[in-house]
């Protein structure tokens, strides 16, 4: 009897051992309300491109709220980043479920915060130090275990429209304090939509896909920075036959998504898209599959790009560039802050790094590439949304960005990301950052979103797989036709269509 | 005496309370949740809580799905390979290190850290060894056999998964050497001084009388590695996020991005508890060899 019950209860603590390994949703269902009626997803917005930039480069007498700080004449108290005056809310603490406290931009605007405190009375958790890897698993464990324990959070376009349910409308709070979302490019307004076209979220940090290279090179050669991609891939045979540079670095590995940027850019820029007005799958069109064997042949082919970038995520990709052993490499503005740091890039390397737009496909006009955006945005169930709409106002203020922006005091605060287009094309900005963010603007004006709808991510790996699986040799069309038989299948599931 | 008997009997489940309510709490709740909701459709893209009873529509959908059987086949070839690899290290290491002297003693010391390493760790630090342009691991073999210098060794299909199962013998396998260790000397000498005076060869005495004598542990041992072997998660996730292509992605990796990812906890808890099938299995042939040889 004693051994059996010993039995049992080593097999119960083996179970649990097991189910805590593989059961992800072991949580309680949420302790929210009835449940809401999802109509069939159709999402609203189409991911055409965005032809127009925004008209609100020029500030409008709407944008009083992200205007630099100035006290007024008017005799009552007026509070800098359209704050409410009489901190209504003091004593109060927000948690901001957000990552990667480490990026320059997060890092000096949580050295600001005190700002923020002093002028609201408000304190906010810290940003943290996770890792962008595990970031979307702590969103998902607040969401579906109901949450309660953060107030507001930062998310990624590709996201946004998976966890809309979970985050609350700000339209009535935008309108109210006259907040300008106009002087944000057109590109990093959309994933702040949800697909009721209600405003979630607003823009905190966003990249342009671009073209860095290695001026030093490009010079004792002869070459031209290239426009296009037939120009990009001769620079890059030219370098491999007179240097000891690999011509391109890009990445083709298994790293959420990343080896997407450049396939979409090079698709849009010919002409091709990943979707049709019905949602049907259309990156297997001719634009798409000539596209893609352009991408694999970098790698396959033309062999300008190294054989370890079939594993690469954007980071090693960059770490190509950064090490000095690549000429030319595609990547987010962002970027341009390593390249810069004397204490990562190679001796070499250093301030001879520069930037153009991402190229276009020859004879087929502008680029298209991806403009890449994170929103901040409350969630639902927090209890304090008005002191973290308070926050957003300050943390999303032109005023405060255009400070971070020039904020080169140490390498750990120099950050190149502004996101508000007045910002882009400001002066002083731009004179501290050799120009980058004027360009950043001018590739976002026609620059595009990943595709608006809650299935993106589960369409996002398919694609990602199918990307890598050419990128090792499978065959394009046969490899893309199959992907888009997948993602057929699951937006049939999902009652996209029959 | 009839009261005492009675407080007594009363007495043991107070006793075993406060184990029994965390059990309830951090097993039996959650499993049942979790198994019911794996009878329910909850995708968070569609909705903030489940959305109805599906019956068994997951379990049916896993079975036809292509992604979660490649899966199956992964982890099932990641087994037999990181079992049965780290099952012959471990006892080579075990026989050459069973004899007593200083440097055994240290070496068996030493053998205990790798063990000690976050298989995360593990995963990363094998992927910077096996990188084309710096890995030593890489830059070594290219020096032994100059043909494979420059191989991209996490893009191949069969080496990726290869060299995720090196990354588990790695870790287990001096563990295992030390409890192999213990096993040898657990072994009484007179059976192989006798064999050695009928004449028996090393090579016999190992197959005939060592290995027998091991079988309990042996048995014991890839029962454990086995159940470790089929929750393989971190290092597909740091070596290789499951490719190239999907070569490598394992089960526990596509419930993972079923439900991390892709956000669809209904079909990810029903994956899941398919795993758990597999493992408890498994778990029972190892509670029971247990169970045999305690009895």
């Amino acid at each position: 009897m004693k051994t059996r019950l010993m039995v049992i209860t080593l097999l119960v603590v083996i179970l649990t051992a097991l189910v805590a390994c593989a059961a992800p949703t072991a949580a309680p269902p949420p302790a929210a309300p009835a449940p809401t009626a999802v109509p069939p997803t159709k999402a609203p917005e189409p991911t055409k491109a965005m032809a127009e930039p925004t008209k609100a480069a020029v500030p409008t007498t709407a944008a009083v709220a992200t205007k630099a700080p100035e006290p007024t004449k008017a005799a009552a108290p007026a509070m800098p980043y359209g704050l409410k005056p009489g901190k209504p809310y003091n004593g109060t603490t927000v948690n901001f479920l957000n990552c990667c406290g480490t990026a320059t931009q997060f890092f000096s605007l949580n050295q600001k915060v005190s700002e923020f405190t002093e002028l609201t009375g408000i304190k906010v958790s810290e940003w943290r130090g996770s890792p962008y890897a595990a970031f979307q698993e702590e969103i998902l464990k607040e969401t579906a275990t109901g949450g309660g324990n953060y107030d507001l959070l930062v998310y990624v376009d590709a996201w946004g429209q998976g966890i809309q349910n979970f985050i609350q409308p700000i339209d009535d709070r935008v309108k109210a304090d006259n907040y300008n979302i106009g002087d944000f490019p057109l590109v990093y307004q959309i994933p702040g939509k949800n697909k009721k076209g209600e405003t979630m979220g607003v823009p905190l940090r966003g990249h342009a896909f671009m073209l860095f290279y290695r001026k030093d090179v490009f010079d004792k050669l002869g070459l031209k920075p290239p426009t296009t991609w037939a120009e990009m891939e001769a620079a890059a045979k030219t370098i491999q036959e007179k240097t000891n540079l690999k011509g391109l670095s890009v990445y083709y590995g298994l790293t959420g998504g990343q080896n997407l940027f450049v396939w979409e850019s090079l698709t849009w820029s010919n002409g091709g898209d990943l979707f049709d007005k019905d949602w049907k799958p259309i990156f297997n069109s001719p634009a798409g599959v000539e596209a893609t064997q352009r991408y694999v042949d970098w790698l396959l082919k033309q062999k300008i790009v190294t054989e370890g970038a079939k594993t690469f995520g954007e980071q090693d990709g960059m770490n190509e560039m950064v090490q000095g052993r690549a000429a030319m490499y595609l990547g987010w503005s962002w970027m341009y802050s390593n390249f810069t740091n004397a204490k990562v890039v190679a001796p070499e390397a250093l301030n001879n790094i520069a930037f153009v737009p991402a190229p276009t496909w020859e004879g087929k006009g502008k680029s298209a590439t991806y403009g890449h955006i994170w929103e901040v945005g409350i969630l639902k169930s927090s209890k304090k949304q008005d002191a973290a709409w308070e926050y957003i106002k300050w943390l999303t203020n032109a005023a405060t960005e255009k400070k971070v922006a020039l904020d080169k005091s140490d390498p750990k605060l120099d950050n190149v990301v502004v996101v508000h287009t007045s910002n882009q094309l400001d002066a002083e900005i731009n004179a501290k950052h050799n120009g980058l963010q004027k360009m950043m603007a001018e590739s976002l004006k026609d620059a595009r979103t990943q595709p608006m709808m809650p299935e993106w991510l589960q369409i996002q790996p398919i694609l990602e797989t199918a990307v890598n699986k050419m990128a090792n040799g499978a065959p394009v069309k046969e490899t893309l036709d199959k992907a888009a038989q997948d993602v057929t299948d699951l937006l049939k599931r999902e009652g996209y269509y029959k | 005496m009839h009261r005492n008997q009675k407080h007594n009997r009363w007495g043991k489940f107070i006793l075993l309370a406060p184990a029994l309510l965390l059990i309830f709490v951090t097993t039996i709740y959650p499993m049942a949740s979790s198994f019911w909701l794996s009878f329910q459709d909850w995708r968070l893209t569609k909705s903030d809580q489940p959305n109805g009873f599906v019956g068994l529509q997951h379990y049916q959908r896993a079975f036809t799905d292509e992604y979660f059987i490649n899966s199956v086949v992964v982890t099932t070839e990641f087994t037999l390979l990181s079992v049965g690899l780290t099952i012959v290290i471990g006892l080579g290491m075990a026989i050459i290190l069973q004899k007593k002297s200083l440097t055994n003693a240290i070496l068996k010391t030493l053998l205990i850290f790798p063990f000690a390493v976050s298989p995360a760790l593990k995963g990363y630090s094998f992927r910077f060894m096996l990188a084309q342009e710096y890995g030593i691991i890489q830059a070594i073999i290219g020096f032994l056999i100059p043909p494979l210098k420059g191989m991209v060794w996490l893009a191949d299909p069969f080496w990726s998964l290869f060299w995720i199962a090196i990354t588990e013998v790695w870790g287990w396998a001096p563990l295992y050497a030390l409890m192999f260790i213990g096993a040898l000397g657990s072994i009484p000498t007179d059976i192989f001084e006798a064999a050695k005076v009928d004449g028996a060869t090393n090579a016999q005495v190992f197959w005939n009388i060592t290995l027998p004598m091991l079988a309990p542990v042996l048995l014991i041992a890839t029962l454990l590695k086995t159940i470790f072997s089929l929750k393989i998660f971190d290092q597909v996730v740091t070596m290789t996020g499951g490719g190239p292509g999907r070569a490598t992605q394992s089960l526990n990796h596509f419930v993972y991005q079923v439900g991390f990812r892709s956000l669809d906890m209904g079909y990810s808890a029903a994956l899941a508890y398919i795993l758990l099938a597999g493992l408890a299995v498994v778990a029972f042939l190892y509670v029971k060899s247990l169970y045999r040889q305690g009895a």
